[in-house]
């Protein structure tokens, strides 16, 4: 089933953070470490299966030379509107979680 | 990895598994590569080491995506070449790779559930092959049973394919209840030190073949079950009587047996050749009747358990003889079915004969009238059916 907008798995939100710099496969599992901070960490299986499933959805592409076999993908236009309608939902959500937060505070 | 060169290599069998016991195939190649044997390379039979010195080596499986993504496995063997892992292969729809084990190479750890997919797969396989295999099984030994009474070396495969279907049920028991529960979606992380089962590369495949060879024998058993249904065993016949003549060979291997007749000094059957499938005797007797014409008959007789099998029995007749054209039917009092070929009737020609269960071709050449031939026929069956 195709991506529809709803929100995003962990493993999908971190391949499209990190593939706002184009890379490669083993690359790619270094930076979603990265920007995870070191919290996430995707095994081959995972990342391939996820990677799989984000080109059929048409968020991500492969780019540079196709003959080659280490494959470089980078987010599509796509990908890059439904990496920022998902950080918008996030921030939301945070957002809710403050104001909620801080009218307990209040009553207290 | 040592160097390569001017090494003796060797091959084994590759492990073959279910894929939950991944861990422990890599174990095994570890354990292997302790004692000096180092994984070269991984086949879908045979697996190639190197003989070397002891060494420690990492091993890792990974499941291999669909034919359709061969495109993107490429680019996953290129992530762990990267990574610092060597690829050896892909066998029973797993990569293989290997690391020394201070090599430094990163550790990558693969998520159980990608290998849900391919457990569940294989799972449904064993358990589908299994059942349908012992429903076959089952629904052919009575059928076995009902067709004739089986011969001593039918005992032995009966009893072959008994063991084979007690040995065949804790796995399908164990799948189905695996399936039944849906294990798949609460897979345990896979465990790179599992223990290594025994027989780890003789379990699978030998059992396969065991397997094979058990229905190749029950197919056999039932085709000749269904040759010789309604067909006296050999064994019920006595000497001298006609029934003994039941004759099991086929065409291309012809037997030629002489039985003494005991009521009949000077006569003699000869069995001669039989196609496959089809039995019968064939004999040529001299005899005196009791009006002292001498009769002289080739004969081919079956006798069977049923009529219906006695008809069949009959077409085949006919179809051998099928260049015999233009017979002709008479309606003789006593036979079901009566058809002559040639000359003229009574002196000289071919009969086919069927009367209840039994089913004759004759040919003659004597004086007798075809009446009394047909008669005298008449009374040697009656005799030959309460031999029988």
């Amino acid at each position: 089933m195709g991506y529809s907008g709803g929100p995003m798995t962990e493993a999908m939100y971190y391949i499209l953070l990190a593939l706002l710099e184009p890379s490669h496969g083993y690359r790619l599992m270094q930076a979603v470490g990265e920007v995870s901070g070191g919290r996430v960490k995707m095994g081959p299986g995972t990342l391939y299966g996820a990677l799989a499933r984000l080109e059929e959805d048409g968020l991500i592409c492969r780019v540079g030379e196709r003959d080659t076999r280490r494959k470089t993908y980078a987010l599509t236009e796509s990908g890059r509107a439904a990496l920022e309608t998902e950080i918008t939902r996030l921030q939301a959500m945070l957002a809710d979680f403050e104001r909620m937060k801080g009218g307990v505070q209040d009553a207290e | 990895m040592p160097n390569e060169e001017k090494l003796r290599h060797s091959w084994r069998l590759h492990p073959s598994l279910i894929l939950e016991q991944i861990g422990a195939v890599e174990h095994y190649y570890e354990e292997q590569a302790r004692r000096g044997l180092v994984l070269e390379s991984v086949g879908g039979w045979f697996d190639c080491f190197a003989h070397t010195a002891p060494c420690e080596m990492r091993y890792r499986a990974e499941p291999a995506l669909p034919g359709e993504r061969e495109e993107a496995d490429w680019d996953r063997r290129q992530f762990y070449q990267d990574a610092g892992w060597n690829y050896l292969g892909t066998a029973s729809n797993l990569h293989f790779f290997a690391s020394p084990a201070d090599s430094g190479a990163e550790e990558l750890h693969t998520d159980p559930q990608d290998f849900a997919p391919m457990f569940r797969r294989q799972r449904r396989m064993n358990f589908w092959y299994s059942l349908i295999y012992s429903l076959l099984m089952l629904a052919i030994l009575p059928l076995i049973f009902l067709s004739y009474p089986p011969e001593p070396r039918d005992w032995v495969c009966l009893v072959w394919i008994l063991f084979c279907l007690l040995v065949m049920l804790p796995g399908l028991i164990r799948d189905g209840r695996w399936l039944f529960q849906k294990r798949w979606q609460h897979l345990p992380a896979i465990d790179h030190r599992a223990k290594i089962p025994r027989g780890i590369t003789l379990r699978a495949r030998p059992l396969a073949a065991l397997f094979t060879l058990t229905v190749v024998i029950a197919a056999n058993l039932l085709f000749s079950g269904s040759d010789r249904m309604g067909f006296a065993p050999v064994s019920a016949a006595q000497d001298g009587q006609l029934v003994l003549t039941l004759a099991e060979t086929d065409g291309s291997d012809l037997l030629s047996y002489n039985y003494p007749l005991l009521d009949r000094e000077n006569n003699t059957f000869r069995v001669t050749f039989a196609p496959s499938g089809y039995w019968f005797y064939e004999s040529d007797e001299s005899a005196k009747t009791p009006s002292g014409a001498v009769v002289q008959l080739s004969l081919e007789r079956a006798s069977c358990r049923s009529e219906k099998m006695a008809k069949w029995v009959f077409e085949q007749m006919l179809d051998r003889y099928d260049w015999m054209d233009d017979k002709t039917s008479l309606a003789v009092p006593g036979f079901d079915e009566v058809l002559h070929w040639g000359g003229e009737p009574g002196r000289i020609g071919w009969y086919f004969v069927r009367s209840g269960n039994q089913a004759v071709f004759f040919y003659y050449e004597g004086r007798m009238e075809e009446e009394d031939l047909l008669a005298l026929l008449a009374e040697h069956l009656a005799d030959a059916q309460q031999t029988a």
